[in-house]
């Protein structure tokens, strides 16, 4: 009689596996089954719950979505399509036709600012506030919002130097495994000509008026070495808890973006088979996933976290930020120049709105720079 | 091919041919199934709606680089997860720079699951195939403390009864890692029910 090869085949994960999964006919899981109970009951008792769990999951069932849901997507897709963020999809029809409520004219409050006295007063204060919103979005560096003591902007619209900029669409967040964006939504790189020397150190200490005009840039990362990542957060959550002071140096932003998070993460763990991304300059043995790898979106152990810092735009603010950061010990912190800017947020707080309301003397600049704690393996 | 298929590859063509109603048939055609996966991945359904709508303007932006020759739900499926597992790796890295969110322990997983907002869901509307509610929010419990990793295979493979060949696009993985993967997955929900008392 010919021998079944089921009562052959090793007892491994494949063939547990597939047991698990339901693909074997029934006579071949009756034979399996009968020999791992023969040769492991405890391993045979949790096979068999382990077929229970996956009955019970595909019994879980869907989950009803909110109602809305469309509509909610095609009012963003309108909202995009009107800022000029349609993305790469600009030569398929967008669905920016949509059913809107009729307008009618309401009563009260609402019935004053739909007349047209009251619109064209509503629009005079949206216009004022919009132009304190986007001077300060686009007034300054990337990312700077005003604010503070100081000596007055250079460029401010009030000295006759108006700087007002075009507001550049935000790209789309860099999602993992995704194409990133078409180079005209990348953030604007430096012309050739004002490339830093490649000479230099890409990491560096001790030249703040280097990491002032890398701030300037957006091209400014702050390292942070330590031993006891925890240790260091707590530091920098001591830090966010400082009474907030006019014109402080620096200041530990309380929430981070989800693109900034993200830009930092994907050049910690770059795809198998690709060359990383832009790379931090390290003495350290790359931790980088050996290219043959054929799984690997697994991040690497070495960032452990990303914050953001906004810091006054002098030399002697980022010095007091890295002297801060590299305080304690087995912790040292380092500026780095990126190559490419990063696309960092406007901040809109009153503050920063309302600068018109403070002395000229009063003005200062600001600008955001990220902050990665990195675990050092000792 | 299978009517779902052959009415998915009737919409994308109406999508390309510019019918501005095909984008709203497509999420109402995928949006349980694209909210049901954000749903297990996140276990916070107003996350999962800002997650689910992230997901459809993905879509909609990147049909144009869909390729016909894969499952419109594939790439659907592919889509949603990255949305998913972006959002948990940035909220693993983000630290809230609070004393408060430190003092609650930054070491234990489920709990920096609770600062994200995790809570205990009831789900009204949602069909109960499990025989109890205990069960049910044990395994889902169980479920959520799992590595996103095995999480998002086990939502693909039981929550979409997705083939290995649809994992393995949907999570760009060689089709071999699928079955192991697949296999340790429910090795660590086993684990995770036993230590819940399932």
């Amino acid at each position: 009689m010919e021998k079944d090869p089921f009562h052959s085949l090793p007892m491994d994960e494949t063939i547990l596996a597939a047991l698990v999964e339901g693909d074997l006919g029934s006579r071949e899981a009756d034979v399996v089954r009968e020999r791992l109970l023969a040769a492991d009951p405890d391993l045979a008792a949790r096979v068999e719950l382990m077929e229970r769990d996956r009955v019970m999951l595909r019994a879980l069932g869907d989950e009803t979505p909110p109602t809305g849901l469309a509509e909610s997507v095609v009012a963003r897709l309108e909202r995009d399509a009107l800022l000029g963020l349609s993305g790469g999809a600009d030569h398929v029809s967008m669905p920016v036709s949509v059913v809107r409520p009729g307008r009618t004219r309401g009563t009260g409050i609402a019935g004053w600012m739909t007349s047209p006295a009251g619109a064209g007063l509503a629009m005079a204060a949206v216009l004022a506030l919009a132009v304190g919103v986007t001077l300060q979005l686009t007034g300054g560096p990337r990312g700077a919002p005003l604010g503070g003591s100081g000596r007055p902007v250079e460029g401010n619209p009030l000295m006759g130097e108006p700087s007002l900029a075009q507001h550049e669409p935000a790209p789309e967040p860099r999602v993992l495994g995704e194409a990133p964006a078409a180079p005209e939504q990348q953030p604007i790189a430096l012309a050739a000509e004002d490339a830093p020397e490649p000479v230099l150190e890409r990491v560096f200490t001790d030249d703040p008026d280097r990491a002032l005009a890398l701030l300037a840039e957006g091209r400014l990362l702050v390292r942070v070495r330590a031993a006891a990542p925890d240790a260091a957060a707590a530091e920098l959550a001591r830090l966010a808890e400082r009474p907030a002071r006019p014109n402080e140096a620096f200041r530990i932003a309380a929430d981070v973006p989800d693109p900034i998070v993200l830009a930092m993460e994907s050049r910690y763990a770059p795809a198998a088979g690709e060359p990383g991304p832009v790379e931090f300059a390290s003495s350290e043995p790359s931790h980088r996933a050996a290219p043959d790898r054929p799984d690997v979106r697994e991040p690497t152990s070495m960032l452990e976290a990303v914050y953001l810092a906004d810091a006054r735009l002098d030399a002697s603010a980022l010095a007091s930020l890295r002297h801060a950061l590299a305080l304690g010990d087995g912790k040292t912190a380092e500026f780095e120049e990126l190559p490419e800017p990063l696309d960092l947020p406007g901040v809109l707080t009153p503050d920063a709105v309302l600068w018109w309301a403070r002395d000229p003397s009063e003005w200062s600049r600001r600008g955001y720079v990220p902050v990665v704690i990195e675990r050092v393996e000792r | 091919m299978s009517p779902d298929d052959e009415a998915d590859r009737r919409l994308v063509l109406a999508i390309r041919a510019g019918d501005p109603d095909a984008w709203t048939r497509l999420i109402e055609r995928y949006q349980v199934r694209v909210f049901s996966v954000c749903v297990r991945m996140v276990r916070d359904r107003e996350l999962a709606n800002d997650l689910t709508q992230d997901a459809f303007i993905k879509i909609i932006k990147g049909l144009d680089t869909f390729d016909e020759r894969a499952k419109l739900s594939t790439w659907v499926y592919r889509v949603t997860m990255n949305v998913c597992l972006s959002k948990l790796r940035s909220e693993k890295l983000r630290r809230h720079a609070s004393l408060e969110t430190l003092a609650a322990g930054p070491g234990k997983d489920q709990e920096r699951r609770s600062e994200l907002g995790f809570a205990q869901v009831r789900e009204p509307g949602a069909e109960r195939g499990v025989e109890d509610d205990e069960e049910r929010e044990r395994m889902l419990a169980a479920l959520e403390v799992l590595s996103e990793e095995h999480r998002a295979i086990l939502v693909l493979r039981d929550g979409r009864g997705l083939e290995y060949e649809q994992i393995a696009d949907a999570l760009d993985i060689p089709i071999g890692t699928v079955r192991s993967r697949l296999f340790r997955a429910r090795a660590a929900l086993r684990q995770a029910m036993e230590r819940t008392g399932g």
